[in-house]
């Protein structure tokens, strides 16, 4: 376990979500113990619920991976998921979790870096100081992308 | 169907006090329909009230359950267990289901987690608009199956009131004038000489103005 990298629960759309991360899975990166994947059928159906729970599994973030807008591998799953995704973040601050525990990255096919930016953002965004989060500072095109976190 | 909305978690939060275990009760028809009160709806206010519990540091044991229909005694009597075990019962169910809860758990207190909006229908997913006020004296043959008590700002019988324009209610230009529309459906239905007819004033006593009603079926009574 990465004991300074913050908990976080990572749901992915199994398509536009799933590729993007597993290229940078390819290029040899190790995602640190702390982020947990979960797989959905479609973003969509991620509601406030799983969400919650994955709070009180003990998650300091949540961030939410899907499709691009306008790319959708179903029929504006993506569209929802970015509705709901407000409507959430709203719950959360009600419950007393701040807004910036809870990310959307809505991502495009084969873009490992952008997914890699985002994650990385999002565990300094919760660790609060960003030399502890960087779970990718190798290079991709040489497949040799190393953990930091 | 009856149609509400889940209260603000700082209003529920407030009404559950001090309690230690807390039972978050849904209903499996009008307010689980409306996606104010089913089991999802139930199971997320339970993890909300028990996140938020933990990061106040409040000692709370919140569980949910669904009855599936909250207004009859014979539904909820199976929940007695789980409602005996709470300090506070917060219902999802509309007020009838909330006060169901309350005669028949008279040693908890029951509290609504919902405020009962209206009885209405679905216009688009998501979208729920009023279209009856239970007034108790049905004139929907007469205005084309359109409410014009309901639907009325003014609950007209003899509209429309002169002030709606290109259609929108003057009230709320956000809805149509439903005289208007009783005027359309009455015009393809080929009826129009049902909206030149009279209406009498409205005897109100069957609908809220005479206090709680009741209806007696006498034939189906143990």
């Amino acid at each position: 376990m990465d004991r300074d990298c913050p908990e976080v629960t990572i749901f992915s759309c199994a398509y536009c979500g799933a590729v993007p991360r597993e290229l940078a899975l390819r290029a040899g990166l190790r995602l640190p113990a702390s982020v947990h994947l979960i797989e959905v059928p479609c973003l969509s159906r991620v509601q406030a619920d799983l969400i919650l729970s994955a709070f009180e599994a003990g998650a300091q973030g949540v961030l939410l991976v899907g499709c691009e807008d306008h790319n959708c591998h179903h029929q504006g799953g993506n569209q929802r998921a970015k509705r709901r995704f407000a409507a959430m973040a709203a719950l959360l601050e009600q419950v007393g979790i701040p807004r910036t525990r809870l990310s959307l990255w809505q991502g495009g096919l084969g873009d490992p870096r952008a997914f890699l930016a985002e994650l990385n953002s999002f565990l300094a965004a919760i660790a609060g100081s960003p030399h502890q989060s960087q779970v990718a500072g190798g290079s991709l095109d040489q497949g040799a992308a190393e953990t930091t976190c | 169907m009856i149609r509400a909305q889940q209260k603000p978690l700082v209003e529920i939060e407030s009404l559950i006090g001090q309690a230690k275990n807390v039972l978050v009760l849904g209903c499996g028809t009008c307010t689980a329909v409306c996606l104010a009160g089913g089991e999802k709806e139930a199971r997320t206010l339970a993890a909300a009230l028990r996140v938020s519990a933990q990061i106040k540091g409040v000692q709370r044991e919140v569980r949910h359950s669904l009855v599936q229909r909250q207004c009859e005694p014979e539904f909820v009597r199976e929940v007695e267990e789980e409602a005996l075990w709470a300090d506070v019962i917060v219902s999802l169910a509309c007020g009838i289901g909330c006060q169901v809860m309350n005669e028949r758990y008279p040693e908890r207190l029951t509290v609504p987690g919902v405020n009962t909006c209206f009885l209405g229908a679905p216009i688009e997913h998501g979208v729920f608009d009023e279209r009856c006020q239970a007034c108790g004296d049905c004139i929907l043959h007469l205005t084309g199956g359109i409410c014009p008590i309901a639907r009325c700002a003014k609950s007209m019988l003899n509209g429309p009131c002169g002030g709606s324009q290109h259609g929108k209610c003057e009230v709320n230009p956000s809805n149509p004038c439903a005289w208007q529309l009783i005027y359309e459906r009455l015009l393809s239905l080929n009826k129009l000489e049902l909206i030149s007819a009279i209406l009498p004033a409205k005897d109100w006593r069957s609908a809220r103005d005479g206090g709680q009603r009741r209806i007696v079926r006498e034939d189906v009574r143990l």
